[in-house]
């Protein structure tokens, strides 16, 4: 599966302006992350996207700095269709029908749309 | 599975207990802590806009899918969607299963997307299966009910759980063991 975010960058960018400070003076200085995902991000795992978007504030620099490749990666904008992210991610779960992973895939994406929209 | 996570998921189980006033000798229903943590668990046919072809299939039985999860960063929501037609136990250990990857904080593979699906990472699987199974029941709430002389299918109804994850709990814990020990030393 391609990444879709350059975490060695990232990562650097992170420790670097982290410098000598611990891990939980900096969550509580980024705010809305735990030491522990800090942790993991440093150590090259892939954030989720709220935490993602917090360190790139806290950077001060836009997402586009870690994200070669891709349009966009903020919400509103999708660079990757969500039924051929379903399948790669579904693809990897073991051995689901294609008629499941098109209905899972329709069903994620219609629940996250009701959500957006309030409607749930 | 990293070093201390077991640790710390026992302890994370019992704290979720205390916070929801349940003891470690009752059940946890996963739609309660999922409740407590503010994820929305629904079934397909619940989801508003879905084409009654798609939710009618993922009703089936051979549709053979368990769970996932749809995040709404920007709103800061959670769901579980899961499947209805398995068995009850089997049900709570689908949705304590995803509650876990939550709490485990595992993030997405690609987080281009705007769902919250998980591709599959043998270290993420392992800690969520550990989790949940942890949520199900603690290692005291194992513990008493061995002490009871339960038998694992008696212990499973009890837990919402099933009997693979009794035993799985047995074995991970040594519950079965201290038992053991504990009435080899009673005097006769």
């Amino acid at each position: 599966m391609t990444e879709t975010i350059d975490m060695r960058k990232l990562a650097a960018e992170i420790r670097k302006k982290r410098e000598n400070k611990g891990l939980r003076e900096t969550a509580k200085e980024i705010g809305g992350i735990s030491a522990s995902t800090l942790s993991r991000v440093e150590a090259g795992r892939l954030p989720d996207l709220a935490s993602f978007l917090r360190l790139c504030q806290w950077l001060g620099v836009s997402p586009d700095e870690f994200t070669e490749g891709i349009a966009d990666v903020i919400p509103s904008a999708r660079a990757v269709s969500t039924p051929d992210v379903v399948e790669a991610h579904l693809r990897a779960d073991r051995e689901l029908p294609p008629k499941t992973v098109q209905a899972l895939s329709a069903a994620f994406r219609a629940l996250y749309d009701a959500g957006k929209r309030g409607e749930i | 599975m990293k070093r201390g996570f077991k640790t710390q998921a026992e302890q994370q189980a019992r704290d979720y207990r205390r916070a929801l006033a349940i003891r470690d000798s009752q059940p946890l229903p996963a739609k309660s802590l999922a409740e407590h943590l503010g994820i929305h668990v629904m079934t397909p046919d619940e989801i508003p806009g879905l084409d009654p072809l798609h939710s009618g299939w993922l009703s089936n039985c051979d549709s053979k899918w368990s769970a996932g999860a749809v995040v709404i960063p920007e709103q800061d929501r959670v769901f579980i969607v899961h499947n209805s037609t398995h068995s009850r136990s089997r049900q709570e250990s689908n949705i304590m299963h995803e509650i876990a990857h939550i709490i485990c904080e595992h993030p997405a593979a690609n987080s281009g997307i705007n769902g919250y699906l998980r591709s599959y990472d043998n270290e993420q699987e392992e800690e969520a299966r550990y989790m949940g199974a942890c949520l199900q029941i603690t290692r005291e709430g194992l513990l008493w009910a061995l002490r009871r002389g339960m038998t694992k299918e008696q212990i499973a109804n009890h837990f919402l759980a099933s009997v693979d994850l009794v035993q799985y709990r047995q074995n991970v814990t040594g519950a079965g063991k201290q038992i053991a020990r504990e009435r080899a030393r009673r005097p006769r």
